[in-house]
């Protein structure tokens, strides 16, 4: 899985711990979140989308 | 009789005075510009210091003591502190690495057990209860927080 949360996330202008804090996780959560190592639960990516202001599928992207 | 309760006047103030600069060193340190885990290094290394210094009897003992007392100090503020900050501790990832820290753990005690059984039943070693119990509780939380850690490390669940 590739994700493109730091993308989306520095076009924000936010901090990895800003972002963290938004949708209530730890940053050690957005840095495994944005290297890909971590498949997040459907709330949290939906807050991630929410707060990133795009889509899911926009910040997860999964090769077949 | 002036001169005792003069004296222990004086210690009572001394002491005072004493803790009045701990709680400012204390204060320092915890206000630093550092992380929660630099600040709970320093609490434990003053306290471990102090009782090494209180031990080998290199200061006075109220000297010593007042350096555990430092350490104490910050590494209780420290902890509250931690626990005030806004921004979530145990979010789901978190949750999810002590459950599969928790299940590892107790696959690799379960498999202990099952050694010390084996171990007595063909008296290997003499085994006491005091030792399998010790054992067994060493295993198990030494396993689950090298589990942990090494989830938190890689961030694989």
């Amino acid at each position: 899985m590739r994700t493109t949360i730091k993308k989306f996330r520095q076009l924000k202008g936010l901090t990895q711990q800003e972002l963290a804090d938004m949708v209530r996780v730890r940053r050690e959560t957005v840095v495994f979140l944005e290297k890909g190592t971590y498949n997040p639960s459907l709330q949290l990516a939906h807050d991630v989308s929410r707060v990133l202001g795009t889509r899911i599928e926009e910040l997860f992207l999964f090769e077949e | 009789m002036f001169t005792i309760s003069s004296h222990i006047y004086m210690l009572y103030i001394s002491n005072i005075m004493l803790e009045l600069v701990n709680i400012s060193y204390s204060w320092e340190i915890i206000t630093m510009n550092i992380s929660t885990s630099k600040k709970m290094v320093m609490g434990v290394s003053l306290i471990i210091g102090g009782l090494i210094l209180l031990s080998l009897k290199i200061l006075d003992s109220t000297l010593s003591l007042a350096i555990v007392n430092t350490g104490t100090i910050i590494v209780i503020a420290a902890y509250a502190l931690e626990k005030r900050r806004p921004h979530v501790q145990h979010d789901e990832l978190s949750r999810q690495i002590s459950a599969k820290a928790t299940s590892y753990s107790w696959m690799i005690t379960l498999i202990l057990i099952s050694v010390l059984v084996l171990v007595h039943h063909y008296q290997l070693i003499m085994l006491t209860v005091q030792g399998s119990l010790a054992a067994i509780f060493i295993v198990m939380n030494a396993s689950f927080l090298g589990y942990r850690w090494w989830f938190n490390k890689t961030g694989k669940i």
